[in-house]
C-alpha cells in the first residue's frame, strides 16, 4: 500500500495534471490519470517520502476508527441520569445503524466533587456506512430548545482539534464599495427597465416613455437558455450549464454565481433573501469538482450528503449552500417527477419554506437553517394544493410572529374535501371549510392577504356536468367569514385586482363542454380559440336596519370573447383581456373599470364604469406583462412558440401602441419588477390630491425631452445630408474627368429628355343600352 | 395610390423595365411572352413573341428602337419594338440569365448561368445600326465571371468604363471594358471584388448618372455602393429576403421588394410572406412606407425614369404600375 501511495504522491511533486483522484478510505490509489510511464525515478532512493509519511501516517493509526462518531452538544448529567440518556441515544439513533455492544460510551469527568458527563458521547456503529448515515440524519438534531446536536466523524476530530488555539488576527481587507444595487430606481425621470433576449443577445433597455427604448448594454451569449429577474428586480439572472449566474448593479457585473450543473429552474425567495435552483441531473460532486477545476475543491459546496439531489436552496448575498433536496417519493417510494415550479413555496416573511408530497405530507422548513418546524413533516392525507398568504406584514397578521397558510385536499371514500387555514409554526387551525363533489380547487390569495379564494369546480348533482363555487375567505376579519358566488360552467382563471377597495375580481369563464383545454401543438400554441365569458365581482356590504348584507355580486359579464388570459394593471383599475399563444386570434381589449360616467343611479355606477377603452390585436403575441408603474403594456411574440413576425410591442394603458419593434429569432422579453413603495399609504394619497401641481412639471420634461430629440435626429440628418453632398461632389468631379477622355474614344453622350409632358384626357363614350319609349 | 394591374402573363414575373421616356413598360416572365404596355393606362401595346423557354431578362435601348431579350431556351433575340420584329437570334449553350445595353446603346452584354459544369459567362456584342432600326450584332469578348460561384445579375457603369457583375457568394465584381481602336474586339479585365452580402445577390440596379448603384441580396439587405471603390455606402435592412431594388428618381428615395419564397411559404397567409414593397430614404436609411397588393414575392421592381411612379413585378404573375399621390411629391424632410 505504501508502495502505490508514493506512485501517487510521485505524480503529484513533479507537477503533472492529476484530472482525476480518488483515494478509498483505506488509502488505495484506484484511479491515476497523467501517469507518466515514461518519467519514472532511476531508483527508489530518488523519491522523496518524508512528507507522504507525515501525511498518511496518521491516516493508517485512524483507519479502524471509521465507524464511531462523536456526539456533542448533550445536555451535562450526573451518574443518576447517565443511563436515561444513553437509551435515550440509543432510540435516536436506532433508525439509522446497528450500535456495537457497548458502543455509547460517554465520558464522566469530576465537578464540585460530583461525577458529571462532559457533554459529549462517542457511539460506535456496525460498519462506517451506518456511521455515515447517523451524521446525515442527526447533525443538528434538535434534542430539546437549548440542545441541537452535532454529530462528526471521530475521525475528524484530530482534523479539527489541530485548528491552532492561539487565535492570529486575519489580515484587513481593502474596503471595496459596492455598487448601488437599486440604482435604476433612482433614475429622475423614474423611468422603467427592460430586458430584451433576441437570438443570442440580452440587451437592457430604458423606457423613455413607450414610444422610444434606450438601449443601456448588449452582451452576446449572456445566457444559455433564458433570462429571469429576482422578485424585486435587484438581480437578473442568466442560466448556462454551471449554474446559475446573478448580476446587478450599474455596471451589470457579476454579483454572485451559484454552482447547479444543468441547472433548468430557479425562483428567488420574496425579499430576494434566499435562491432556489432545480436541475433535473441528479448532483455529483466529483462533476461539480470537475467544473471547478484542479485546486478548486475547496469552493465546491457539496458534500457527499448531498449526492443525488436536485434542488438547491442557496443564500443569495453570501453564495452559501443552505441545503439541497431530492424529489419527493410517492406511495411507493418512487420519486415524483413532475412537479409545477415554484413547488418550493416561500412565506411572506421568508421565514419559512414549504414543499407539499401529493397525496400525503406539507414539510416546512425554517431558514435559514432549513430544520423541519415541529421536527417532521405535517400529515395532510390527500393534500392537493396549498399556498401561504402574501404581505404577511404585522398589522394584517392574523396571530404574532406567525405565518399563515392554506391547503385543501379532495373528498376521498366518504370522508368530504377540506380547505384549511392554519398558521405556522403554531400550527393552529384557524378555519376550515368541508366540500362534497368537488372536482378540482385552486387557491387564490389576494396580494394584500386580506382576502382567500378558493375556487371549487364541482360536478352537478347529474355528475354530467359542472359549476363553480368561488368560496371567499375574509382572513382578516374576525371568525374569517365566507361568502360563496356561484358560476355555471368552469372558470379557467381567476384574478383579484390589486389593491382594489371594493374587492374587485376578474374571471374567465366557460361553458362545461368547452372546459377541456383546446388542443395544443408542439410549442404551446392552441390551435384552436375556445369561446369564453370574462365577468366581474365586487364585494358589497349594504346595512340595513335589520341586518348587514355582505356578499360579492356580479358587474358585468362579457360574452362571446376568446379572452384566455386577464392581466390587472399592477396598480388596478385597468385590465387587459387578451388572447395569447392561438394560432388565429390574437386579441388584445383594453378595459376600464372605473371610467367617468354620468347620468346612471349610484346602485348602477358601478357596472356602467366598465367600458371599453380599445380593442385591437398584436399578431402573433404569446406573453403580457405590465410594467411596474401599470404605465405600460409589453407583449411579445417569441420564436419560442412560432416564428412569425417574432418581437414585441409596447402599449400604453389605454391600448395605443407607442412603439412595435421587430427581431430576429426573438425570445423573451421582461420588465425590471420594482420593489414595494416605501410610501405608507397616507402618503400616496396626499401625492395623488396634489397630482396637477406636479403634472405641470412633468409636461415641460416631456416638452424639453421632445424637442431635445427633434433637434438630435435634425442633427444627425442634416450630418448624413451634408456627408452624403460632399460624396457626390467628388463624384462629380471624377465623371467628369471620365466624360472628357471617353468623349474623345468616341463616347457619345445621351441628350437629356426634354420635359414638356403633355396630358390627354379621352373621353370614351360607350352605348350600353338603348331603348325608345313611345309617349 | 391606385394601382394599374397588368394581367399579361401567366407565370411569374422575371423582369420588367420602363423605356428611358417611362411611356412604354417591358415585362417578360417564366411564361415565355414578352410583353409591351402604354404604362398611362396599362393597355397593351403588344407581345414580342418567339421565345421557347422563359424569359429571364429584358433591355431596352435609349431610343426605344431595339429590344433585347435573354431566355432559358439558351437564345438572346433582339427585336425590333415598332413592329415585334425579331432581328437577331444568338444562340447559346447554356440559358441566358441577363441582357443589358451599354449606356451610349453601342453595346449589348449577355450573360450566361452556370451549365452543366461550364460556368457563368459575359458576352459583350457591338450592336451596329442600319438606317431602319434594324442591327446587326459582332462577338467581341466573352471572359469567365465565375470565380464567386454563378453569376446572377450584371449591368454597365458609366461611360462604358465597367461591368459590373453580382454573384450568388454576395460578391460584386468591376471588369474594366476596353474595346479596341476598331471597336471590333475588346476585352474585359478584373480590377476588384468586394464582398458586400452574406447571401446571393438578386438585383443590381443604377442610378441615373450610373455612378453608384443599389444591390438586393437574399441576406435581407439592400446596399447602396459606390462603383469605383465598391465601398457600401449605405445598407438598407428589411426582415425577408429581397429580390429586387431600385433607386427612386428625383427624390432621395429607394424602393426594395422581395418576400419568403414560394417553397418557405407557411399557411398562415399572405401577412406572414411580407410581399410589399418597401420604401427607404436614400440618406437616412430609414424606412418611410410599404405598399402592398401583391399576394406573392416580388421578383422585380422599375420606378418611372422621371420619378412620377414605380411598377412591380410578382411571382403572382401580375405586374401593378402605381403612381404616386400628389402628397408624395409635396412631403418635405426636416434637417
Amino acid at each position: 500500500m505504501v508502495w502505490r501511495n508514493c506512485w501517487c504522491k510521485y505524480s503529484v511533486t513533479k507537477g503533472q495534471t492529476i484530472e482525476k483522484r480518488k483515494r478509498k478510505r483505506n488509502g488505495t490509489v484506484i484511479e491515476m490519470k497523467g501517469f507518466d510511464i515514461n518519467k519514472l525515478p532511476a531508483t527508489e532512493d530518488d523519491i522523496d517520502y518524508s512528507d507522504l509519511e507525515i501525511e498518511y501516517s496518521q491516516t493508517f493509526l485512524e483507519s479502524g476508527l471509521d465507524n464511531v462518531v462523536l456526539v456533542d452538544n448533550l445536555p451535562v448529567v450526573d451518574e443518576a441520569k447517565e443511563p436515561k440518556l444513553v437509551a435515550l441515544l440509543k432510540k435516536i439513533t436506532k433508525g439509522v445503524g446497528k450500535i456495537l455492544e457497548d458502543g455509547v460510551h460517554m465520558p464522566m469527568g469530576e465537578e464540585k466533587g460530583k461525577r458529571k458527563s462532559k457533554g459529549y458521547a462517542f457511539i460506535e456503529f456496525e460498519t462506517a456506512d451506518q456511521a455515515q448515515d447517523a451524521i446525515k440524519e442527526l447533525n443538528g438534531y434538535r434534542l430539546d430548545k437549548s440542545h441541537t446536536l452535532m454529530v462528526n466523524h471521530f475521525m475528524d476530530v484530530e482534523k479539527y482539534s489541530r485548528v491552532p488555539e492561539e487565535f492570529v488576527v486575519p489580515p484587513k481587507t481593502e474596503f471595496v464599495a459596492k455598487e448601488h444595487m437599486k440604482y435604476w430606481l433612482l433614475d429622475e425621470l423614474s423611468r422603467d427597465q427592460l430586458c430584451t433576449l433576441a437570438d443570442q443577445n440580452i440587451t437592457a433597455l430604458w423606457n423613455n416613455g413607450g414610444k422610444v427604448v434606450e438601449t443601456i448594454l448588449t452582451r452576446k451569449d449572456w445566457t444559455e437558455t433564458y433570462l429571469q429577474w429576482s422578485t424585486q428586480g435587484t438581480y437578473l439572472m442568466t442560466m448556462h450549464r454551471q449554474g446559475v449566474v446573478l448580476w446587478g448593479g450599474s455596471s451589470w457585473n457579476k454579483i454572485m454565481r451559484f454552482v447547479h450543473l444543468g441547472v433548468r429552474l430557479v425562483d428567488t425567495s420574496p425579499q430576494e433573501t434566499y435562491i432556489i435552483t432545480y436541475s433535473n441531473e441528479p448532483l455529483r460532486v466529483e462533476a461539480v469538482n470537475d467544473v471547478l477545476g484542479a485546486g478548486n475543491e475547496h469552493l465546491n459546496p457539496f458534500t457527499e450528503a448531498d449526492e443525488g439531489n436536485h434542488f438547491c436552496v442557496w443564500e443569495t448575498q453570501t453564495g452559501r449552500l443552505l441545503r439541497t433536496f431530492g424529489y419527493v417519493t410517492n406511495d411507493n417510494g418512487e420519486p415524483v417527477t413532475k412537479f409545477s415550479w415554484p413547488c418550493f413555496k416561500w412565506s411572506a416573511t421568508e421565514n419559512y419554506l414549504a414543499r407539499m408530497t401529493p397525496g400525503s405530507k406539507i414539510s416546512i422548513y425554517e431558514a435559514p437553517q432549513m430544520t423541519m418546524v415541529g421536527k417532521k413533516s405535517l400529515n395532510v392525507p390527500g393534500v392537493a394544493g396549498f399556498d401561504w398568504r402574501p404581505n404577511d406584514d404585522i398589522k394584517t397578521r392574523t396571530r404574532k410572529n406567525q405565518d399563515t397558510i392554506a391547503y385543501w385536499f379532495p373528498e376521498v371514500d366518504n370522508q368530504p374535501g377540506r380547505v384549511t387555514i392554519m398558521t405556522v409554526p403554531t400550527m393552529e387551525i384557524l378555519r376550515t371549510k368541508n366540500m362534497i363533489s368537488v372536482k378540482d380547487i385552486s387557491l387564490h390569495w389576494n396580494p394584500t392577504g386580506d382576502l382567500l379564494c378558493a375556487k371549487v369546480l364541482r360536478y352537478t348533482k347529474s355528475k354530467k356536468s359542472v359549476l363553480t363555487n368561488l368560496e371567499i375567505f375574509r382572513v382578516s376579519e374576525r371568525d374569517i367569514p365566507s361568502e360563496i358566488v356561484e358560476v355555471k360552467g368552469g372558470v379557467v382563471a381567476f384574478a383579484w385586482e390589486p389593491q382594489s377597495p371594493n374587492h374587485r375580481f376578474a374571471i374567465i369563464h366557460v361553458d362545461s363542454a368547452d372546459l377541456n383545454p383546446p388542443p395544443i401543438n408542439s410549442s404551446g400554441m392552441a390551435t384552436a380559440a375556445v369561446k369564453s365569458n370574462v365577468s366581474f365581482y365586487q364585494f358589497v356590504r349594504s346595512k340595513s336596519k335589520l341586518s348587514v348584507k355582505e356578499s360579492f355580486v356580479l358587474l358585468k359579464t362579457l360574452e362571446k370573447k376568446n379572452t384566455t388570459s386577464i392581466y390587472w394593471s399592477p396598480k388596478g383599475r385597468y385590465i387587459v383581456l387578451a388572447t395569447l399563444r392561438t394560432i388565429s386570434v390574437w386579441d388584445l381589449e383594453f378595459w376600464d373599470l372605473d371610467a367617468e360616467v354620468s347620468g346612471v343611479s349610484k346602485a348602477e355606477a358601478a357596472t356602467a364604469s366598465i367600458q371599453l377603452l380599445k380593442q385591437t390585436e398584436h399578431y402573433g403575441v404569446t406573453d403580457l406583462e405590465w410594467d411596474p408603474s401599470g404605465r405600460y403594456v409589453l407583449t411579445t411574440a417569441s420564436s419560442w412558440r412560432h416564428s412569425m413576425e417574432n418581437g414585441y410591442v409596447i402599449w400604453d394603458f389605454k391600448g395605443e401602441q407607442l412603439l412595435k419593434s421587430l427581431q430576429e429569432k426573438f425570445k423573451q422579453a421582461l420588465w425590471r419588477p420594482r420593489p414595494p413603495s416605501l410610501l405608507s399609504d397616507s402618503a400616496k394619497a396626499k401625492i395623488r390630491k396634489n397630482l396637477s401641481s406636479y403634472s405641470s412639471d412633468f409636461d415641460e420634461q416631456d416638452r424639453v425631452a421632445a424637442s431635445a430629440a427633434n433637434t438630435e435626429q435634425i442633427n444627425l440628418r442634416r450630418r448624413l445630408i451634408s456627408e452624403w453632398s460632399s460624396w457626390r461632389q467628388t463624384c462629380s468631379a471624377r465623371i467628369k474627368a471620365i466624360s472628357d477622355s471617353a468623349a474623345k474614344l468616341g463616347y457619345v453622350e445621351l441628350k437629356p429628355i426634354e420635359q414638356d409632358q403633355e396630358v390627354i384626357e379621352e373621353i370614351v363614350e360607350e352605348l350600353i343600352d338603348e331603348t325608345v319609349e313611345f309617349v | 395610390m391606385r394601382p394599374i394591374l397588368l394581367k399579361g402573363h401567366t407565370r411569374p414575373i422575371t423582369q420588367i423595365k420602363y423605356n428611358r421616356e417611362g411611356d412604354l413598360l417591358f415585362t417578360v416572365a417564366k411564361d415565355m411572352v414578352v410583353n409591351a404596355w402604354y404604362a398611362h393606362n396599362g393597355e397593351r401595346l403588344g407581345t414580342f413573341d418567339g421565345h421557347k423557354g422563359s424569359v429571364w431578362s429584358i433591355a431596352v435601348d435609349s431610343s426605344s428602337t431595339l429590344l433585347a431579350t435573354g431566355s432559358a431556351d439558351n437564345t438572346a433575340k433582339i427585336w425590333r419594338i415598332r413592329d415585334g420584329k425579331c432581328l437577331e437570334t444568338l444562340e447559346f449553350n447554356a440559358a441566358v440569365r441577363k441582357v443589358e445595353f451599354s449606356t451610349d446603346d453601342k453595346y449589348l452584354s449577355v450573360m450566361l448561368d452556370n451549365h452543366m459544369g461550364q460556368k457563368s459567362e459575359i458576352f459583350v456584342y457591338r450592336v451596329v445600326r442600319s438606317g431602319s432600326g434594324s442591327s446587326e450584332v459582332y462577338r467581341m469578348v466573352r471572359p469567365n465571371v465565375a470565380e464567386h460561384g454563378r453569376a446572377t445579375v450584371q449591368a454597365w457603369a458609366y461611360y462604358n468604363k465597367y461591368i459590373i457583375v453580382g454573384h450568388v457568394d454576395g460578391t460584386v465584381c468591376q471588369y474594366e471594358f476596353s474595346p479596341s481602336d476598331q471597336q471590333q474586339s475588346g476585352s474585359l479585365k478584373l480590377l476588384k471584388s468586394k464582398k458586400i452580402h452574406n447571401d446571393e445577390i438578386t438585383d443590381l440596379q443604377f442610378s441615373a448618372d450610373r455612378s453608384y448603384f443599389i444591390t438586393s441580396s437574399k441576406d435581407k439587405t439592400a446596399n447602396l455602393v459606390d462603383v469605383e471603390t465598391l465601398d457600401i455606402l449605405k445598407i438598407y435592412k428589411s426582415d425577408t429576403s429581397l429580390n429586387t431594388a431600385a433607386l427612386v428618381a428625383k427624390k432621395d428615395y429607394i424602393v426594395v421588394g422581395g418576400g419568403q419564397a414560394a417553397s418557405e411559404v407557411t399557411t398562415t397567409g399572405a401577412r406572414q410572406g411580407k410581399f410589399e414593397a418597401r420604401f427607404f430614404h436614400m440618406i437616412f436609411e430609414h424606412e418611410i412606407g410599404r405598399v402592398k397588393g401583391h399576394f406573392g414575392p416580388i421578383n422585380t421592381l422599375s420606378v418611372e425614369p422621371n420619378g412620377l411612379g414605380y411598377s412591380s413585378g410578382g411571382e403572382d404573375g401580375f405586374v401593378r404600375i402605381h403612381y404616386f399621390d400628389d402628397d408624395y411629391f409635396g412631403y418635405k424632410y426636416d434637417y
